[in-house]
């Protein structure tokens, strides 16, 4: 289990009215790329949400188990919403929120829209630093060195992000996403809005940015193409078939 | 200074100025004296006298009086209201989504000012007042101000950002009260409520002018206060004939551009980056 930051075991998750997702199984190490594909619709982004514990629908997640071996050892998390309804699940979502920013941290899609438009992105980026279980020294120092290694100036740190272009959000959110050093980054199609370019430079960086760090990447996508050229493993998603409800 | 600070500062110093002016005004104009009869402002400084000597500062402390508590308190109520409905939203209840909606429908259709009027007439005659037309004024637009404030969180909300902001481990109220309720919601509740001040002002201004005009008592004040309604009115002949009331006309006029700058200012400060 050395190495291992990410273990998911037969996840299957469904609504009220039918399986949204089953049997998904995969990993994740010390500075390696998982990488999770499928076509749209089937069910990436409600993964990438289960595996942080955040399960926002009924029942959720109704068998399987989620490992985070660096960070709680052999603790099953989805023991707690298992059959557990509402209750559950915000217990859940209570007891991971120690985990989300600091051992884990997500680069969401959509960057343009997934940050926060009243907050200059050196503030988002200062705020997701202060969830790190490390210490990052001179704040000022880490984000200027972060957005450097994003390719982006330091003075774009006083910057809202509607002064920004989608590739620059981009680039942003990854920085944000690396602010707290976590172990773990769950990336949500980072490449989603971009020109084909820029598609391939945001992920190339992206790989860059954890391998060099020993962080591990669950590099969520369906572009193919890039996908099997930057991971180490990839994990297939197909629609679910499962019982219905 | 930054403009957002400007702009703070003269919405800061138009409401101190309009509350300090309320706490001083005096409960009755004082005597005057009929030798500085249309004095203006250089002979009787700050403001000049009225027909009878009596200085025009009077009557615009007891304007302030009349309507600053209410205009105010019809503001927050109707800033907090729409905070309310934006988070209300943000809980993801369908049946207080189609409620509120329904509301603001139903409300929005209601002619406002007849709404005012029948108000006026129907309360008992110790409960007229400008607080309780004000408070029905803030009632009235209160719907439009959860519904709006309800859409732009709605859209929040469903937002990336706040999946995002759950992903970093924020808490849900964290979350909501900070950044989605004191840093985007702002705008809209702060202007909604800047209007509403606005709008009680000008209310009470209106229906004073009006009760002079038809030489009735006004249900917004006390016979004993003076409204700044009486400013306009006072100064009203110099515009068509030789009398030389325009400083008071003048004086009633900035009033009321000092309230629309306060509300103008606020909404700017609350929008301002």
């Amino acid at each position: 289990m050395s190495g291992c930051l990410l273990q998911v075991e037969g996840m299957m998750v469904r609504s009220r009215r039918r399986v949204l997702l089953n049997g998904l199984r995969l990993s994740v190490d010390t500075g390696r790329v998982t990488a999770l594909v499928g076509p749209s619709g089937v069910g990436k982004s409600l993964a990438a949400r289960c595996l942080m514990g955040l399960v926002d629908l009924s029942p959720g997640v109704v068998r399987g188990t989620l490992r985070y071996p660096e960070f709680s050892g052999e603790r099953d998390w989805f023991e707690l919403v298992r059959g557990k309804g509402g209750r559950g699940r915000r217990r859940l979502a209570r007891l991971t929120a120690s985990l989300r920013g600091a051992y884990v941290s997500y680069a969401p899609q959509g960057a343009a829209s997934a940050l926060n438009p009243a907050r200059t992105l050196g503030r988002q980026m200062e705020l997701a630093a202060q969830r790190s279980r490390r210490p990052v020294g001179d704040m000022t120092a880490h984000l200027c060195r972060l957005l450097q290694r994003v390719g982006l100036e330091p003075s774009v740190s006083g910057a809202f992000p509607s002064e920004l272009s989608g590739g620059q959000c981009q680039r942003a959110a990854l920085a944000i996403a690396m602010s707290s050093m976590p172990r773990l980054v769950i990336a949500d199609e980072p490449e989603t809005g971009l020109d084909p370019v820029s598609r391939r430079a945001v992920t190339e960086l992206l790989v860059e940015l954890c391998t060099s760090s020993g962080s591990g990447l669950l590099l969520i996508s369906h572009n193919q193409d890039i996908v099997h050229r930057v991971a180490h493993h990839v994990v297939e998603l197909p629609f679910p078939v499962g019982e219905a409800a | 200074m930054n403009s957002r600070h400007a702009l703070l500062m003269v919405a800061a110093t138009c409401t101190v100025a309009l509350l300090a002016a309320a706490l001083a005004a005096p409960e009755r104009l004082s005597q005057g004296d009929p030798g500085m009869a249309y004095a203006g402002p250089l002979k009787l400084p700050p403001f000049g006298a009225d027909n009878r000597g009596r200085p025009l500062l009077g009557y615009l402390l007891q304007g302030a009086s009349v309507v600053a508590l209410p205009a105010i308190g019809a503001g927050l109520l109707v800033s907090f209201l729409g905070a309310l409905g934006g988070l209300l939203r943000c809980v993801a209840n369908p049946g207080m989504e189609a409620l509120l909606h329904g509301l603001r429908e139903l409300v929005g259709a209601l002619p406002r000012m007849v709404v005012i009027l029948v108000v006026a007439l129907v309360l008992p005659l110790d409960w007229r007042g400008l607080g309780s037309l004000a408070l029905v004024w803030a009632l009235l637009a209160a719907p439009g101000a959860m519904d709006e404030a309800a859409e732009v969180a709605g859209r929040l909300g469903g937002a990336r950002f706040v999946e995002a902001l759950k992903a970093h481990g924020f808490s849900h109220l964290r979350i909501y009260l900070v950044h989605v309720l004191a840093l985007n919601l702002r705008p809209v509740v702060v202007r909604q409520g800047a209007e509403t001040a606005m709008q009680v002002v000008f209310l009470e201004v209106g229906l004073s002018y009006l009760a002079l005009a038809e030489n009735q008592p006004s249900f917004t004040h006390p016979d004993t206060s003076r409204s700044w309604a009486d400013l306009l009115y006072l100064g009203y002949p110099s515009v068509i004939l030789d009398i030389p009331t325009g400083h008071a006309l003048v004086l009633g006029l900035l009033l009321i551009a000092g309230i629309a700058l306060m509300a103008t200012t606020l909404t700017a400060a609350a929008r301002a980056r």
